[in-house]
């Protein structure tokens, strides 16, 4: 496979580029093979193989800031576009590859520093090459008492995760990885520094503890877009918990859905409980095949309310499920247990309540291994297991996927808002063929403390007939999670402009002033073009 | 068949050779035979890793630590052996790993690997039907492509697969086998893959 030129950017000046590169950075850190090249590919890549695949045209790996500068105006000379990855593992959101065929990776794996990890302010501040793994490692080594959240896998870095609104799985102020950043140093397209709050009080003490500084806000620019290279970025954490504990709420009927959530809503927007995680006995679980019972029901289309209380009668299992989660010593995490179970028993007829597991903190490190998943992540320890948990899933039995693009719609916290996200995906699906693994039983995943992501998987390919199915039925949820109101909050580069279009209020008007953003700080286009839709000037006209 | 950086040659080989004549020569083979020659002895191998969980990688990593190359058993999880152990070695020296696992952990240290400069050179994928019979799919260099001829349709590939992933005949061209599979496969068919990064 041939490496494509950047666009508009003739030979001899990307050859004279990667030589200022190279003096930049050394020659062993800029990679113009196609076999090191090509290691940037999206492994899940909805493209595979076609003209499409957003291929680089070559990679460069600075050490650090003063080289990312170097680099950033190297590229303004001569109007190389740029695309800067930390760890490159955001699989399924595009992973190492750029938005723009041809861009040049800014691999920053070898800004790779923990600056520091305070367990008494309870923050960190790392640069992008940090991965959770290096992170965790780093607080279990030097015996600090503060907990990671971390995504699942945990391969990535906190950077790069939060950078893509990235989530995790314990409280509410940690799992949301944006909202739990304070303070950035961004590298900007020309070449300059700048630090975000109060770190731009120069060698302010404050920069990880007061977030905001003073006058507008712009740390949000650098989430989702490309209007900088973050290099820098502190992280509030979590105290270490003394315990942690779980229990189990079932309730029996369909309809008591919206009373659950009202119950969970309350505890969890009062920061009683960590991440809820909704299940269904009765409907098999996400992502799970469907109980042949339903599938039988089903066969006569989406059931009712009705048809679906007969059903539940007929194989006698609760409706839904909520495992709650508890940080804190252990008189307070028993206490709130006994607390929201008395709430439940209260509002909800007929619910019932298992204990879970109950742990003290810290887990010994032999005794890490024996945890299973979700435990795992639920107390902040890395892990690479979905992957095979995923493997074993029969639902890739019969034609294994190579990789998927996930389409995770937010909805708002009500019951009849999942079951109508559950329904479009179902006859989406139907409409395209494929097999419908969505049923009235489908559960919200509570990433976002304040809204529920109703999810689903398209599988990607290394087949391009496969591929192209695969893109419209992609294509296709977005554009009828849309007529709904309903958008993604993060996606691949493959679909970032379609996912972008449906937030169109008043003619566009958020990406229009994204836009002059845009053309203001970047006006040479270098960073990441394309990056969540917004192009710079000179390729508006040509968007693929 | 051509192969180019990046380009796949694949060959499906149903060639019987006989295991048990391979399984013999293995077990005499003197121990230069073993990666000492290309390898440079134990020490020019990072690592030979296998998956605890399937015998025939039992015994891949069973005779190449009889005959002291280093090895780390994993049971699918590729976590803890790369951040706590291999990544920092290979930053220090960048030596060619080995193993026999199944395509998930392959997956896994193949994603990881990037951050060391290493790849997939080559690579054997070895699929168990349901009525157990064995097929091995090829992807290396001209040299792998020869060698995977020598495999058959019967069990003990793990013993032979030590061999032939520590030949030193096999690793003298460069080749790209990188991101051939996803990390999913179908629980339907077992799959094994030998591999080799450098």
């Amino acid at each position: 496979m041939a490496l494509p030129l950047p666009p508009n950017v003739s030979a001899g000046d990307f050859r004279t580029a990667l030589s200022e590169f190279t003096t930049a950075v050394g020659a062993q850190w800029v990679f113009t093979t196609e076999e090191d090249v090509l290691l940037y590919r999206d492994s899940y890549s909805i493209f595979w193989g076609e003209p499409e695949e957003r291929i680089a045209s070559a990679a460069v790996a600075p050490a650090n800031v003063e080289q990312v500068q170097q680099i950033v105006r190297i590229a303004n000379k001569y109007k190389i576009p740029l695309y800067s990855i930390s760890t490159g593992r955001n699989l399924t959101y595009g992973g190492s590859s750029p938005t723009l065929r041809g861009s040049v990776i800014v691999d920053l794996k070898r800004m790779n520093k923990i600056l520091a990890v305070d367990d008494k302010r309870h923050f960190a501040v790392v640069e992008p090459g940090v991965s959770y793994f290096d992170l965790y490692n780093y607080i279990k080594e030097h015996k600090l008492k503060v907990m990671l959240d971390v995504p699942d896998p945990g391969w990535g870095s906190p950077v790069g995760n939060s950078l893509d609104h990235g989530v995790g799985y314990t409280m509410a102020p940690f799992r949301d990885h944006f909202g739990s950043h304070c303070g950035m140093e961004i590298v900007t397209a020309e070449g300059d520094l700048l630090r975000t709050g109060s770190g731009a009080i120069p060698d302010s003490d404050a920069w990880q503890d007061y977030h905001y500084g003073v006058g507008p806000t712009v740390d949000g620019l650098f989430a989702q877009s490309n209007f900088g290279i973050v290099t820098k970025m502190g992280f509030w954490l979590m105290p270490l918990p003394e315990t942690y504990l779980n229990g189990t709420v079932t309730v029996p009927r369909y309809q008591d859905l919206q009373a659950m959530i009202d119950e969970v809503s309350y505890l969890e927007d009062s920061f009683l409980i960590g991440m809820p995680q909704f299940g269904s006995p009765a409907g098999g679980g996400l992502f799970s095949p469907s109980p042949p019972e339903l599938v039988q029901l089903m066969q006569g289309g989406w059931p009712t309310a009705e048809q679906l209380e007969t059903y539940l009668k007929a194989v006698n299992k609760p409706a839904w499920s909520v495992t709650l989660q508890f940080y804190g010593p252990e008189e307070t995490v028993r206490a709130n247990w006994v607390a929201a179970k008395r709430r439940f028993a209260k509002a909800i007829p007929g619910a019932a309540f298992q204990d879970g597991i109950f742990i003290p903190l810290p887990v010994a490190p032999e005794a890490e291994q024996n945890l299973a998943q979700p435990i795992k992540t639920a107390l902040g320890i890395p892990s690479l297991e979905i992957f095979f948990l995923t493997t074993r899933n029969p639902m890739t039995d019969s034609d294994p996927w190579d990789g998927h693009a996930d389409f995770f719609a937010f909805v708002p916290r009500k019951a009849q808002a999942v079951h109508d996200a559950a329904r479009v995906f179902w006859e989406t699906y139907r409409e395209f063929g494929l097999p419908a693994i969505h049923n009235p039983f489908w559960t919200p995943i509570n990433y976002y403390s304040r809204s529920y992501v109703v999810a689903t998987i398209v599988p990607t390919w290394r087949d391009p007939v496969k591929n192209a199915h695969s893109r419209e039925l992609f294509g296709r949820l977005v554009d009828r999670c849309g007529e709904h109101g309903w958008g993604s909050y993060r996606t691949s580069p493959a679909f970032q402009e379609r996912v972008v279009s449906k937030y169109s209020f008043n003619n566009n008007a958020l990406l229009k002033f994204q836009e002059k953003l845009k053309d203001g700080i970047d006006p040479n286009g270098i960073l990441s073009p394309g990056r969540y839709g917004i192009w710079p000037a000179n390729m508006r006209r040509n968007r693929a | 068949m051509t192969h180019s950086g990046g380009n796949m040659v694949n060959r499906r080989t149903l060639i019987k050779l006989g295991t048990a004549g391979i399984a013999a020569a293995v077990a005499q083979a003197p121990a230069h035979a073993f990666g000492s020659a290309l390898l440079g002895d134990s020490r020019g191998l990072a690592r030979a890793i296998f998956d605890e969980r399937f015998a025939e990688a039992r015994s891949f990593g069973s005779v190449l630590s009889t005959r002291g190359m280093p090895t780390s058993g994993i049971r699918g999880d590729v976590a803890a052996l790369w951040y706590h152990d291999l990544k920092a070695r290979l930053l220090e020296a960048r030596l060619p790993i080995v193993g026999l696992t199944d395509r998930t952990a392959l997956f896994c240290l193949e994603e990881l690997a990037r951050d060391v400069g290493m790849k997939v050179q080559g690579r054997i994928d070895h699929t168990f039907d349901p009525q157990g019979a064995l097929t091995h799919h090829v992807t290396g260099p001209s040299a792998w492509i020869n060698a995977g001829q020598r495999l058959g349709p019967e069990q003990g590939f793990g013993r032979v697969m030590a061999a032939l992933l520590t030949d030193p005949t096999l690793h003298g061209e460069s080749f790209a086998a990188q991101k051939h599979t996803g990390p999913f496969s179908s629980a339907n068919k077992k799959q094994l893959v030998s591999w080799w990064m450098a």
